[in-house]
C-alpha cells in the first residue's frame, strides 16, 4: 500500500503516541526496585553457641527479623535452654540441634549465623562460614590473638559477606544519643581523660554438673568438663577480664575520641581468688591515644561500689555513662559569680511503646534522682537488653536491603588489639606499643 | 472550544491515576518484605481495612473481613490495581481500566466516608464528606467521559486495526 | 528492556546505580530520649525522639534556662529577684528586669481577665493556711481577714515606662508558683527552636507541657488525676501548644473531715472546691499554667466565659463527682477520650 509522506509522518507520529505509555512503565519499575519493598522474609539465620551470652542474644532476635533455623553446640543441656528462650521470645518454628556447627552450615540452607562462642574458636568458625557464603555476627571479642583477627577481617573483605562484631552498645540509644548530642556536639569541650571501670565483688570462676555424667568435650580441644566450665580462666581458651570486660570499654573510647590507642601501660595480678586459674582477677591499664589523651581502665574481683561506667572528663563538662543504660552531663564551673552549682543532666531512653510520652497531671514534686513522684506513662527506661535487640535487627536488615554496619570487622579491631596488647603489657608489667590494623589496600 | 492543551492533560491526569493504582497494587504484591531503610513489612491483608469500615455499609464489610472470601480479597485486590494500573499508564482498553478505577474508589469511599470534620489523630489533612479518594473518583469520571486512549495510548493501534 | 532491569539483584542495582545514602539503620526512631534535670524542686524534662537525638546539646542547654529562672524567682532563695521585691516594693519602687516585668504585666492582665481569679500575690494567704512550709492547718477567720488584706494584684502597681515595681500596702508578697513554671517552660521552648529543633515536648513537674512541634498530629500526653482511679481522665494529641494542669490531690489539709487543697480562692481566702482537676491547652505554657489556676477555682462558669472570649482554648475540667468534660477547642489539641 502506498503511503504518502504526509501519511507516513502521521503513521509515525500516531505510534509514538501509541506506545507513550511504556517508558513510563519502566520508569516506575526503576523506582519501585529502588525504593520500593525488597522482597523476601525473615532473615534464616543459624546460631554457634548457645551458652550465656549467646542466649542473651537469643532472646533479643526478633521473629519478624530472623528465623532461627538451627542452632549448634557442643553442651546439649545449653541446647535445651535455649529452645526455651526461643519458645520464650515468640518464635513459632523449633531450631535444629547440631553438635557440630560444620554439619549445620553444610545441612541447613541459611543465611547468616551468629557466633558465641569462647574466645579462641571465633576467628576459625568465623572464617569458616564465610567462605561457606554466609553472613556473620560474631560476639566481642574478635578473635584470641591479632593474627586471626586480621584473617577474620581479611576473609570478609575478599568474600564480600557480612561480618559485624557483637560490640552492642553501638547499637544502646543512650551511647548513641551521648555521641551524637554530646560528644560530637562539643559539649565536654576537649577531653584529656577518660575512666573506664568494671569492678564486680565476686568469683569469676563457675559452678556446674556436665550435662551427662560421662560428658567428654574433648574433641573439641576441652579436656575435662572443667575446662569448657570455666573456659574464660584459660589462657588457651581465654584473654581474661580485658577481652571480657575492657574490650566492650575501649571500643567506647575508640569511639567517642576518633582514635586508636598507640600504647598500654598495664600492670595486675591474681590477687584473690588464689586458685589455679591461668588469667588476672585484679587488672590497672592505661590506654595512651595521640593528642595527649587517656583511658584509665580498671577492673576488680573484690568490690563492686563503682559497678561499671565509663567517664569523660572534658574541660567543659563531664559525661558518665552508667551501666548502660543511662547518661548523666556535669558542667563545669564558669566564672565566678555565676549561680550555685546545678543539678547534672540526666539522659535516659525509654521505647516507644503504646503509651503516652508524657503524662500529665497537677504539679508533682520530683525525688533527689529526678524521677517524677508519682511514675505514669513509659517510664520504664530501656535497658541495656534493648541493644543487642538493636544489634540482631540491625544484622538482619543489613543483610536483607544493604543497610550500613554499626560495628564493622575495621571499627572493631582496634579494641581487638589493643586489648590482646594490653594483656602483654599487663603480664610484663610494662609499657607496650600497640600496633595498628594492617592496611587495607 | 477546548484548548489544545487539553488532550495531554487529560493524558497525563489518566498517567498519574494509573501510576497511583500500578505501585499501590505492586507493592501489596510484594509483601511479604523489608523496606529500604531495613524494617520488616508484613503481608498486606485488607481484613484491617474491612474492619475498620464505616458508614452505611460497615455491616457488609465487616461480614466480609471474617468470612471465608477474605483471602481471595487479599490477592484479588492487588491484582485488580496492577490491572487497572496498566491499563491506564498503557492507555488499553482505556474504559474498562477506568470503568474498574471508578469502582474500586468507589468501594474503598464508601466504607469510610469522612463525618467528622476536624483532623483524626494519625491522618494527614481535615476532611468533611470530600476527602482525596473522592477526588481521585471524579477525575477518573472526567476520564471515562474522554476516550483518552485514542489521544494517546495502545488503544490508538487498537482503533487503526480496526478500522483497517 | 523493562525485563532485564527487573531480573537486576537489587544490591548490584544500587551500587552501581545512583548512591542512595541512607543513615543506618537503628533502633533508636523507636525510643524517646529524655533528657531531665532537677530544678525549681521538681523535674524539667526536654522529651525528644530517637532520631532527633542530634539535639541533645540543645536541650541540655535549655534545661539552663530552668535554672536561671529558678535562681530569678524562686522565693525560697534570698538572693532572687523576686525576693528582692518582695523585702523593698512597699517602701519604694523596685526596677525590675526586662523579663520579670513583662511577665508581672502578663500576670497582671491575667489577673483582670479571669476576674480576680488568677492572683500571684496570694503568698500570705497560703502561709496562714500553711501551704508555703507544707504543714497545712486550717486557720481561724481573723488570721484569714489579716492575710487577706495583703492579698490582691490591685495592691501592686507596675509602672511600664520606669519598668518598676511598687506595693501600694504593706505586708504584699509576690509568688510566681502558679505561672513561674510554665513561663521558664516558654523559655526553653524558644531557646530550643532558636537552636533549630523542630519537634520536642518540653515539660515541668508533668503540670506545664509545651509541644515545640509534634509529628504525626502530635505528641500523647495522657491526663491523670491522683484523686481519680481512672488509669487517664483524657488523652490529647499535643502539637505546637501548651497545656497547664492544676489540681488539688497532693498537696491538702483535712479537717472535720472535709478536706481542703492548696489552691486558694484570693476572693474568699478559703480554698477552691468544687473541680478536682483543670487542664487548659493554650498557645504559651505560662498563660495555660494561670489560666489552669484560674478554672480550678472558678470551675466552669468560668471556663465557659473564657473560651468565649478567647477562642482556640481548650479546658477540661474534671469535677468533685468525677465527671470530666471538655469546654472550648484548639488547634493544638486533639483529644482522643473522652469527650470527643
Amino acid at each position: 500500500m502506498h503511503l504518502t509522506p504526509e501519511e507516513q509522518a502521521t503513521g509515525r507520529r500516531n505510534f509514538l503516541r501509541a506506545i507513550a505509555g511504556v517508558p513510563v512503565v519502566a520508569g516506575l519499575g526503576a523506582a519501585a526496585l529502588a525504593r520500593g519493598p525488597i522482597t523476601g522474609g525473615p532473615v534464616r539465620v543459624g546460631y554457634i553457641g548457645v551458652g550465656g551470652e549467646g542466649r542473651v542474644l537469643l532472646g533479643g532476635t526478633d521473629p519478624a527479623y530472623a528465623r532461627v533455623v538451627a542452632m549448634a553446640d557442643i553442651n546439649p543441656a545449653q541446647l535445651a535452654l535455649a529452645d526455651a528462650v526461643l519458645e520464650k521470645g515468640g518464635h513459632t518454628t523449633k531450631a535444629v540441634h547440631y553438635a557440630e556447627w560444620r554439619e549445620m552450615i553444610q545441612k541447613e540452607s541459611l543465611e547468616g549465623v551468629v557466633i558465641a562462642t569462647p574466645l579462641w574458636s571465633h576467628a576459625d568458625i568465623v572464617v569458616g562460614c564465610l567462605e561457606a557464603g554466609l553472613h556473620v555476627l560474631c560476639e566481642k571479642m574478635m578473635a584470641w590473638d591479632v593474627a586471626g583477627a586480621e584473617r577474620m577481617r581479611a576473609t570478609a573483605r575478599r568474600t564480600r559477606k557480612i561480618l559485624e562484631i557483637g560490640y552492642q552498645r553501638n547499637y544502646n540509644a543512650v551511647y548513641q544519643a551521648a555521641w551524637e548530642g554530646i560528644v560530637k556536639a562539643g559539649v565536654l569541650g576537649d577531653v584529656f581523660l577518660a575512666r573506664l571501670a568494671w569492678h564486680r565483688n565476686g568469683n569469676w570462676r563457675r559452678h556446674g554438673e556436665p550435662p551427662a555424667a560421662n560428658y567428654d568435650p574433648s574433641a573439641w580441644g576441652y579436656p575435662t568438663w572443667e575446662h569448657l566450665l570455666n573456659w574464660r580462666l584459660y589462657k588457651k581458651y581465654s584473654r581474661g577480664l580485658l577481652a571480657e570486660l575492657a574490650s566492650h570499654q575501649v571500643n567506647i573510647s575508640n569511639w567517642f575520641f576518633g582514635a586508636e590507642p598507640e600504647a598500654v601501660i598495664g600492670t595486675g595480678g591474681i590477687y584473690r581468688f588464689k586458685d589455679g586459674r591461668e588469667v588476672d582477677d585484679h587488672i590497672y591499664a592505661t590506654f595512651e591515644y595521640p593528642g595527649g589523651r587517656s583511658a584509665v581502665f580498671s577492673t576488680v574481683e573484690s568490690n563492686a561500689f563503682e559497678r561499671n561506667y565509663e567517664i569523660f572528663y572534658g574541660t567543659k563538662a563531664t559525661l558518665l555513662l552508667q551501666g548502660e543504660s543511662e547518661a548523666y552531663l556535669f558542667d563545669e564551673a564558669t566564672a565566678p559569680g555565676t549561680p550555685a552549682a546545678v543539678a547534672p543532666t540526666g539522659v535516659t531512653v525509654q521505647p516507644k511503646g503504646a503509651g503516652p510520652a508524657l503524662t500529665a497531671s497537677e504539679s508533682r514534686a520530683a525525688d533527689a534522682a529526678g524521677r517524677a513522684a508519682t511514675s505514669g506513662g513509659a517510664t520504664v527506661n530501656a535497658d541495656r537488653l534493648a541493644a543487642y535487640k538493636a544489634e540482631v535487627s540491625g544484622f538482619c536488615s543489613a543483610v536483607r536491603a544493604g543497610t550500613p554496619l554499626l560495628c564493622g570487622p575495621d571499627r572493631a579491631i582496634g579494641s581487638a588489639i589493643a586489648c590482646i596488647t594490653a594483656v602483654e603489657a599487663v603480664a610484663q608489667k610494662a609499657r607496650l606499643p600497640i600496633p595498628p590494623p594492617v592496611a587495607q589496600s | 472550544m477546548a484548548s489544545r492543551w487539553q488532550g495531554p492533560a487529560l493524558v497525563v491526569l489518566r498517567t498519574l491515576v494509573g501510576w497511583h493504582f500500578l505501585y499501590e497494587g505492586y507493592y501489596k504484591l510484594a509483601l511479604p518484605g523489608w523496606s529500604p531503610a531495613g524494617a520488616p513489612l508484613p503481608a498486606w491483608s485488607a481484613a484491617g481495612y474491612l474492619r475498620a469500615a464505616t458508614g452505611p455499609f460497615a455491616a457488609g464489610f465487616h461480614a466480609l473481613a471474617g468470612s471465608a472470601a477474605a483471602q481471595w480479597i487479599d490477592v484479588a485486590i492487588p491484582i485488580a490495581l496492577i490491572a487497572i494500573g496498566l491499563s491506564l499508564i498503557l492507555g488499553l482498553f482505556t474504559t474498562r481500566g477506568c470503568q474498574g478505577a471508578a469502582l474500586l474508589l468507589a468501594l474503598f469511599y464508601v466504607a469510610a466516608i469522612p463525618f467528622d470534620g476536624v483532623p483524626q489523630a494519625g491522618v494527614e489533612g481535615t476532611y468533611l464528606i470530600v476527602n482525596k479518594t473522592l477526588i481521585e473518583l471524579a477525575a477518573v469520571v472526567v476520564l471515562l467521559t474522554s476516550r483518552t486512549g485514542t489521544i494517546a495510548g495502545l488503544d490508538l493501534l487498537r482503533q487503526r486495526n480496526v478500522k483497517a | 528492556m523493562p525485563a532485564s532491569i527487573m531480573f537486576l539483584d537489587r544490591r548490584t542495582l544500587l551500587t552501581r546505580g545512583p548512591v542512595v545514602s541512607r543513615r543506618p539503620r537503628t533502633a533508636t526512631a523507636d525510643t524517646w530520649l529524655r533528657v531531665h534535670r532537677v530544678a525549681m524542686a521538681c523535674r524539667f524534662e526536654v522529651l525528644l525522639s530517637g532520631e532527633d537525638r542530634r539535639h541533645t546539646a540543645a536541650a541540655h542547654e535549655a534545661l539552663g534556662e530552668a535554672d536561671r529562672l529558678d535562681a530569678a524567682w524562686s522565693i525560697f532563695r534570698d538572693t532572687s529577684e523576686v525576693a528582692a521585691i518582695n523585702r523593698h516594693a512597699a517602701d519604694h519602687p523596685v526596677l525590675a528586669s526586662p523579663e520579670l516585668f513583662a511577665l508581672l504585666q502578663r500576670a497582671d492582665v491575667l489577673w483582670r481577665d479571669t476576674g480576680g481569679t488568677f492572683d500571684i500575690t496570694t503568698a500570705p494567704l497560703s502561709r496562714c493556711w500553711g501551704f508555703l512550709a507544707r504543714d497545712g492547718r486550717v486557720p481561724d477567720a481573723d488570721a484569714i481577714d489579716r492575710a487577706r488584706a495583703c492579698v490582691g494584684m490591685d495592691r501592686v502597681a507596675l509602672d511600664a515606662d520606669a519598668r518598676t515595681v511598687r506595693f501600694t500596702s504593706p505586708g504584699v508578697e509576690l509568688n510566681l508558683g502558679a505561672i513561674g513554671k510554665g513561663a521558664a517552660v516558654d523559655a526553653m521552648a524558644a531557646r530550643l527552636a532558636a537552636n533549630g529543633v523542630r519537634h520536642a515536648l518540653v515539660s515541668a513537674a508533668g503540670s506545664s507541657v509545651r509541644a515545640v512541634g509534634g509529628r504525626d498530629g502530635g505528641f500523647a500526653v495522657d491526663l491523670t488525676s491522683p484523686l481519680v482511679d481512672r488509669p487517664r481522665l483524657a488523652r490529647l494529641r499535643l502539637r505546637h501548644g501548651a497545656l497547664g494542669t492544676s489540681g488539688n490531690g497532693l498537696q491538702h489539709v483535712v479537717h472535720d473531715g472535709r478536706r481542703y487543697g492548696h489552691v486558694i480562692d484570693p476572693r474568699t481566702g478559703w480554698p477552691a472546691d468544687g473541680v478536682v482537676s483543670a487542664s487548659v491547652v493554650a498557645p504559651d505554657a505560662a498563660t495555660a499554667d494561670a489560666l489552669s489556676t484560674a478554672v480550678l477555682i472558678g470551675g466552669r462558669a468560668l471556663a465557659e466565659a473564657w473560651c468565649a472570649r478567647h477562642p482556640g482554648t481548650l479546658v477540661i475540667i474534671t469535677t468533685e463527682d468525677r465527671q470530666t468534660v471538655c469546654v472550648g477547642r484548639s488547634p493544638a489539641a486533639i483529644v482522643e477520650a473522652p469527650c470527643t
